[in-house]
């Protein structure tokens, strides 16, 4: 009977939890209606830096990531698909285990320790500090002002480093092949070309806007409730990775059925 | 009740979830009107204040600032309203933008409503008036106290507000700094004609510049009118009041 009303009470609380982050969402866009024009420089200022922090800066992190998984699934690849003499698949297998699944993963999953977890904690912070409540007394409205930079700032960051993790592990895949097997190019490109479908890029540029604005969505979430307490912080930002990664699981996987199912 | 007051308090009651609490209180305050609220401690004056801001609601009664209905309007609607009204605050404790620099603060609001104008001649001659020249590319971690409350004053100051709300705005100062910071407050509310409501538990400085003093006493507003009066009233709570607070100065 316990166990049942354990269940019972997670479920009621998951499902408050999903209401307020809608209620957010919903705020939001509430937000957009009471914009003005003399905002809008000032509120792309944080939008600019927002990209910053969580695409230009995170380059060098990407770029090494990248180029090791590349290398390692081609290494995986080349030892074993020559012996079943196939090695044209090379490309496809890049295609079908970096564009399609783990290029989009693991850049939310470096966003979502490098920016989702610092979105989180400067909220809580700005929120202990009441700067939130100073922002709002000058007039400067916090959704306007914090919640959709950030929104917007993260989505494009992910988006744009998706497509530039796929292109770099694309070019670490080859040049392994190159060395290890010594694949053309053409034959590279040729593998690559006929199992990428349009459809494999519009999912890898959805994932990446998807999982952007989700990550950006639950740390500002976790940053927003608190209460007022400094011990908050540390499990605002451990909440914020763990229902980010599941959260992502679960898109990751929807986008999956729907694509590719049918 | 006077129509052109703007803020109106009209028989207020409220509770909120802190054990604040105001009582039935009706209160006018004028345009260009410095109005001080005092009061002993556990007073619910920061719930007042709140009240005024908007930051809380009364479960009873209207209040009116500006002309706009603060009870009855939303989130988004009352921080539109305090941006039409220019509606500026210094706080206590310090709430400075931790990630901004003291020049970046002083100019957010400025570049956040008005894009356009010499913002930053302002802001520095506003920065030096008040000897924060020096601190003007430091974050808010790097200031003292009393720096971080300098910086909360001329943040308040600078956007040129109608109205502005002092919270304690002598603590953490010593005598000098404190008489400077009344000549600052009633020359700024002379120049720019701007409304100032300051709560404060030290109002003895206030004296020479206050057009009418409050006393709030357990949520209750127990006495308000000028400083001559204040002195005159024979009500032995106010009385009371009085004599503590000449005791401890």
């Amino acid at each position: 009977m316990n166990l049942i009303i354990q269940i019972g009470n997670k479920i009621l609380e998951s499902l408050k939890n999903i209401n307020q982050i809608i209620q957010l969402l919903v705020d939001a866009v509430i937000s957009l209606f009471y914009l003005q024009k003399s905002s809008l420089r000032a509120n792309m200022n944080v939008l600019f830096s927002q990209i910053r922090f969580t695409g230009i800066n995170a380059l060098p992190l990407v770029n090494k990531l990248a180029l090791l998984l590349g290398i390692v699934v081609i290494i995986q690849a080349a030892t074993y698909l020559p012996k079943i003499g196939a090695s044209d698949y090379i490309g496809s297998i890049i295609t079908l285990v970096i564009i399609r699944e783990l290029g989009p993963l693991m850049v939310a999953f470096i966003v979502i320790g490098r920016s989702g977890t610092a979105i989180a904690t400067e909220l809580c912070s700005m929120k202990i500090n009441h700067e939130i409540n100073a922002l709002e007394v000058m007039g400067i409205n916090p959704y306007q002002f914090i919640i959709i930079p950030r929104l917007l700032g993260v989505a494009i960051s992910v988006f744009c480093l998706v497509v530039y993790f796929d292109v770099i592990a694309l070019g670490g895949g080859y040049l392994v092949s190159y060395l290890k097997i010594k694949l053309p190019l053409i034959a590279f490109m040729s593998g690559l070309k006929q199992s990428l479908a349009l459809k494999d890029l519009i999912l890898s540029g959805v994932k990446g806007l998807l999982f952007g604005f989700t990550i950006a969505t639950i740390g500002c979430y976790q940053g927003l409730i608190i209460k007022g307490s400094l011990t908050e912080i540390p499990q605002a930002a451990t909440k914020t990775v763990v229902r980010s990664i599941s959260t992502i699981f679960f898109f990751n996987s929807l986008l999956a059925f729907i694509f590719y199912y049918s | 009740m006077d129509k052109e007051a703007i803020i109106r308090l009209e028989r207020v009651f409220l509770e909120d979830l802190k054990g604040g609490s105001l009582r039935e209180i009706t209160l006018s305050i004028y345009p260009g009107e410095i109005y001080v609220l005092t009061g002993p401690t556990e007073a619910d004056k920061v719930t007042f204040l709140n009240l005024c801001l908007g930051l809380i609601k009364p479960q009873e009664g209207e209040i009116l600032v500006g002309g706009y209905d603060f009870k009855r309007a939303t989130y988004h609607q009352l921080i539109d309203y305090r941006r039409k009204l220019q509606i500026s605050y210094m706080a206590y404790p310090p709430a400075l933008i931790s990630n901004r620099s003291i020049l970046s603060n002083l100019l957010l609001p400025l570049e956040y409503h008005f894009p356009k104008g010499n913002h930053l001649k302002r802001t520095k001659e506003l920065l030096a008036l008040l000897g924060l020249s020096k601190y003007e590319d430091k974050l808010p971690f790097e200031l003292s106290l009393e720096e971080k409350r300098l910086v909360e004053l001329a943040r308040a100051l600078v956007s040129q507000p109608q109205i502005i709300f002092y919270r304690q705005p002598l603590e953490n100062f010593d005598s000098f700094l404190q008489q400077k910071i009344v000549k600052i407050i009633k020359q700024y509310s002379e120049e720019m004609s701007c409304t100032s409501i300051i709560v404060a538990n030290h109002w003895l400085p206030f004296i020479p510049i206050a057009h009418r003093f409050g006393i709030l006493d357990q949520g209750k507003l127990i006495y308000c009118g000028s400083p001559e009066e204040l002195y005159a009233s024979n009500e032995p709570p106010v009385q009371q009041f009085i004599n503590i607070q000449k005791t401890i100065s």
